[in-house]
């Protein structure tokens, strides 16, 4: 077994029936990962050459991802970088799964509001109050779940860790505050191939996050 | 007169635009928090002064002293110290605040909370205003809790809190916040006790009733050995 599938097979399971035990253990999780960043570049090499990692890795408005290793099915979670993008609007949305992110560098301000959905699963704008506003820093930990909707308005070059969990709901909702726009993600099984296509990250586009990642001394 | 005096006596704020308020209050406490003698006058001040001496209170899980009061301006400014006690009781407040963590720091817990749990009307409410007269009216089944998402407050973390957002925070030992209220904006808040299952409601000064009032008071010499601390400390 490689250094790569020896780490992940040595980290522990969750159970996210149990959200504060499930947080802590993922904390300890992205920890390890973040101080140990010879296994990161291990880890981001390895996903930038495995096909199954690989069509995983995406483009999008806000934020880029790469996924660094799927243990979903043996031990209930996804780990993946989450790449912010210089582009900075206040979109109001939930997830389909519970996450635990750690900022590794960067930061954003982060709103919590409480909010409603309609029978589409759409968010109604008339129900979306701000709860708690905080600047958050990198080497904190911070537990989003599926019933709770936020915002990140996030600093030039912010890089996390996000480890997330089962999903808990089928789609996502997005709420753009500023031009009232509704938007709804589903699960990369449940979207059209086109928008797969759309969302894909191109080659250039990983060598650049590479580069990025190492000048940032994150790997 | 003091920087930090000079520096609050031009400040006001509109809570009524809470985002707003948050991003002005959230600056004017980190710029005391970064001056360690804007907070060593204001506790000074708080000495020389018997109407602010009267208002520090020890609680069972924190102490807190009131370092400046412009209720008119939209604002109050308080120091917390953490006692030996660390308890999580998600709870909400009669009020929206920024904080800022000087030392220690917190695990802070975001909860959903169904209202339905609660049943009883005021008037009875008011009887219920300590953890040694919970509200047998309020019923908190399993499942009335859902935690919705957790930060960790560190030293330097500054935050705004809305009043309606139900939270809980278990503190380090020393933990120690500059903490910035706004005006109340209801009549009570919620403290629910998980381990007990029991809750019990938090009213203002002016209606809480006099043996608490008495109990709650700091005494002068618990406000000296206080700020002897916020020195050893390095917080002031």
């Amino acid at each position: 077994m490689s250094s790569v599938q020896n780490f992940v097979a040595g980290l522990p399971a969750i159970d996210w029936s149990q959200r504060e035990a499930a947080y802590h253990i993922a904390s300890e999780i992205l920890s390890r990962m973040a101080r140990d960043k010879e296994m990161l570049r291990a880890l981001l090499f390895t996903a930038a050459a495995a096909p199954e990692l690989r069509r995983m890795h995406e483009c999008h408005t806000f934020d880029d991802k790469i996924v660094l290793f799927d243990a979903l099915e043996s031990k209930g979670y996804r780990v993946r970088f989450r790449l912010g993008k210089s582009a900075n609007m206040e979109r109001v949305h939930n997830h389909r799964f519970d996450a635990v992110h750690l900022i590794l560098t960067g930061g954003y301000l982060h709103r919590i509001y409480k909010a409603s959905l309609d029978e589409t699963e759409a968010i109604i704008p008339s129900s979306v109050e701000l709860l708690a506003v905080k600047n958050e820093r990198p080497g904190t930990a911070i537990l989003i779940s599926s019933d709770v909707f936020h915002s990140t308005a996030t600093d030039a070059d912010t890089v996390s860790l996000l480890l997330r969990g089962p999903t808990r709901r089928e789609k996502a909702a997005q709420f753009d505050l500023s031009t009232g726009l509704h938007s709804v993600q589903r699960s990369e099984q449940d979207e059209a191939p086109s928008r797969r296509l759309q969302v894909g990250m191109p080659d250039d586009m990983l060598q650049r996050w590479i580069d990025k990642l190492e000048q940032l001394g994150v790997v | 007169m003091s920087n930090a005096l000079k520096l609050l006596d031009g400040f006001s704020v509109d809570w009524g635009d809470f985002e707003q308020a948050g991003r002005a209050t959230r600056q004017l406490i980190m710029e005391i928090s970064m001056n360690r003698g804007y907070l060593r006058d204001l506790l000074q001040a708080v000495m020389d002064d018997d109407a602010l001496m009267r208002q520090a209170e020890s609680h069972q899980l924190l102490d807190r002293i009131v370092l400046y009061q412009a209720d008119s301006r939209g604002f109050r400014l308080r120091l917390h110290i953490s006692t030996d006690e660390t308890l999580d009781r998600p709870h909400d407040h009669r009020f929206s605040f920024s904080s800022y963590i000087l030392n220690g720091g917190y695990i802070n817990r975001f909860y959903a909370i169904n209202h339905s749990a609660f049943s009883g009307g005021l008037g009875k409410r008011i009887e219920h205003q300590d953890r040694f007269h919970p509200d047998p009216a309020v019923n908190m089944p399993p499942g009335s809790l859902t935690l919705l998402a957790i930060t960790e407050e560190v030293k330097g973390s500054c935050y705004t809190l809305h009043h309606s957002a139900f939270h809980s925070v278990q503190t380090q030992r020393d933990t120690v916040s500059l903490f910035l209220r706004g005006p109340a904006e209801k009549e009570h808040s919620l403290i629910y006790d998980r381990t007990q299952n029991r809750a019990w409601w938090r009213f203002g000064q002016a209606m809480e009733p006099e043996e608490r009032r008495k109990k709650l008071i700091m005494p002068r010499t618990r406000l000296v050995h206080l700020i002897d601390r916020m020195t050893d400390l390095g917080v002031a």
